[in-house]
């Protein structure tokens, strides 16, 4: 598997504050990395950084070779850790924009879904509940054929019947050959399914290996040596 | 997700145990077809490439057995499949009498202990 | 990826702007009709009240549509694109000027398009109200007292310099919005500040473009012989409104592609 997430001595400040403090990364293609680090620990950062909704202070970041940019941007899956579609849209309506925008999008496979969920297709977002509404955008998100998926937060705040849908929904339609990173503070909900951990803390990568070395060298699960790591 | 996993053991292995006690019980009977990588991964909530890590592990073992394109089938060789439940029993018991020797019960008490819960049982 | 982004923009507008129009034809059949039946003395009291009524209604479509249009140019930009919805739209693949331009031309269009309606209805009116074969021979005799002095050259300056002029304040509240933005916190204010600046900068700019007399004279003087407004100072107004357009548009661009920072 090759190298298709990559990046060398990135910073990212906000005026003074400096949010990423040179990280060197390489991930590649056909893993699920989980992005792992408290709340301001640079991992949205990271993602923004991805997604070219940030530009980064010094060091570059390439994805499938690319600097982020609207190639990159096709490439990329991405699910915000907030209500990013127009409230005011309707399934059928989000089904079509995304056919229209990416050429990735099955919008077959993302209608079998909602179908099966019982969700109509002339509901408009705003008329949903927060968590339907979480589910039809994870759903929009994983329905296309993506060579990177960078899934922000997709477990924050959920019932557990809610986590297993998203966890089972993330592996039974990712692309094989792709990337997975999931960021997330809950690593308990989400370690049994990551291949990769990368923990980041203050803006730096303390560690990076996969999560079976973790649990042999420490004879703990990612979790309890997570709680250790980042102990105050 | 089904599967319980316990900490400090990569998640690999105990899918292995798992998978292993499944074979030598007849709950996936000698030379039954494999489910798929992704449908097992998906049922024990896990990375399909974990799931296919303990199944190239089962293989080198030699309880599965790949068929060219068609899959994995659990293997034919009764001989190893019935090593395989021993040699499980034999983990249960050792853990066994290490916990009872740690209660303090000696050899012959813990014979007899056993005889008489396995009489309870019937 | 622009015509995607227009399409888009155009259905995202429509959605409240398409029966915005509708009410405002629609209201200014009735209050014409109701104007016709009062003047041919049908129940008068009724219908007299009535066609107050109506015409009020006109009155207020028409009021609406304009401010509504104003909001839905700040709204659709701002809440679009540097919103929530931001998260969305920038991580299309698509480049940084498609988005700006889809949001401006499909404005445009809108705007075209409730101007021709307002023309419609005032057609209605008119048409209603009066004598519909008396009404064509004065436009005709109107138009042919006129169409012998008018050149045609003035006409189409106009529209192009209110076109360009109209598509410059779009761009620049664009730009004052993508400067608010830039401030952490108190973001709307700041983009109400950026465009007063604008407005101050300019006026400095043309105060002291005046005393330095940087552009002759004879591009500036606003009427001609005939006392209309002359080509070349139109032309001059188009030109104004063009090197405004790139400006704020350059502006614009930077601030959304380098130094975009959503919430």
């Amino acid at each position: 598997m090759s190298v298709i997430f990559e990046c060398r001595d990135l910073v990212k400040s906000y005026g003074n504050v400096t949010a990423l403090k040179g990280i060197s990364l390489q991930l590649e293609s056909g893993r699920i990395v989980g992005l792992l680090g408290p709340n301001g620990s640079g991992k949205t950062t990271l993602i923004k950084l991805a997604n070219r909704l940030l530009q980064p202070t010094s060091g570059e970041l390439r994805i499938a070779g690319e600097t982020p940019g609207v190639k990159t941007k096709a490439a990329i899956a991405y699910l915000p850790d907030k209500d990013f579609l127009p409230d005011w849209m309707k399934t059928d309506a989000l089904l079509k924009f995304y056919g229209d925008f990416f050429p990735d999008f099955d919008r077959q496979r993302a209608e079998e879904m909602l179908m099966s969920l019982n969700i109509p297709s002339n509901l408009p977002l705003k008329k949903m509940s927060k968590g339907t509404r979480e589910k039809v955008q994870l759903i929009l998100i994983m329905s296309r054929r993506a060579q990177v998926y960078l899934l922000d937060e997709p477990i924050a705040g959920v019932d557990p019947a809610a986590r297993d849908y998203i966890l089972r929904t993330i592996l039974n339609n990712y692309e094989e050959n792709a990337l997975v990173l999931i960021s997330t503070h809950l690593i308990a909900d989400v370690e049994s399914v990551l291949d990769e951990a990368v923990f980041l803390k203050e803006g730096q990568i303390v560690l990076h290996k996969s999560t079976d070395e973790i649990r042999e060298e420490t004879g703990k699960s990612v979790d309890e040596y997570f709680r250790e790591v980042f102990r105050c | 997700m089904k599967w319980d996993f316990k900490s400090g053991e990569p998640i690999y292995q105990q899918i292995m145990r798992v998978l292993r006690t499944q074979i030598a019980s007849g709950e996936y009977p000698p030379g039954c077809r494999f489910p798929a990588v992704r449908e097992l991964a998906l049922e024990a909530g896990v990375n399909p490439n974990t799931m296919q890590r303990a199944l190239a592990e089962l293989e080198r073992e030699g309880l599965l057995v790949t068929v060219r394109t068609t899959g994995k089938f659990v293997t034919e060789d009764q001989e190893l499949i019935s090593r395989t439940r021993s040699d499980l029993a034999a983990d249960s018991i050792r853990a066994l009498i290490g916990s009872l020797k740690n209660l303090g019960l000696t050899e012959e008490q813990i014979l007899k202990e056993v005889e008489h819960s396995l009489k309870e049982v019937e | 990826m622009l015509g995607k982004l227009f399409k888009n923009e155009m259905k995202a507008m429509g959605r409240v702007l398409l029966p915005l129009y509708a009410v405002m034809v629609l209201a200014s059949c009735l209050f014409a009709f109701n104007l016709r039946l009062s003047m041919d003395g049908f129940a008068k009291f009724f219908v007299e009240k009535f066609a107050i009524v109506t015409g009020v209604l006109f009155g207020a479509a028409v009021l609406v549509v304009g401010v509504v249009m104003v909001i839905m140019v700040i709204q659709r930009f701002y809440k679009n694109l540097l919103g929530t919805e931001g998260y969305l739209m920038f991580t299309l693949p698509a480049k940084t000027h498609e988005h700006i331009l889809s949001k401006a031309l499909s404005a445009f269009l809108w705007m075209v398009i409730g101007a021709v309606s307002g023309v419609i209805a005032g057609f209605a009116m008119v048409a209603i109200t009066s004598n519909v074969p008396e009404f064509i021979r004065q436009v005709k005799e109107v138009w042919a007292t006129l169409s012998p002095s008018m050149a045609l050259a003035p006409v189409i300056w106009l529209i192009i310099m209110l076109a360009a002029g109209v598509m410059e304040s779009m761009i620049k509240v664009y730009a004052a919005i993508a400067v608010g933005h830039q401030f952490n916190s108190h973001r709307l204010a700041g983009s109400v500040l950026a465009y007063l600046g604008f407005g101050i900068i300019e006026m400095i700019l043309s105060f002291v473009g005046n005393k330095l007399h940087l552009l002759p004279a004879r591009l500036l003087n606003s009427t001609n012989a005939a006392g209309f407004m002359s080509v070349r100072s139109m032309q001059t107004g188009t030109l104004m409104a063009l090197i405004g357009i790139a400006v704020y548009g350059i502006l614009c661009w930077y601030l959304l592609d380098r130094r975009l920072n959503l919430e």
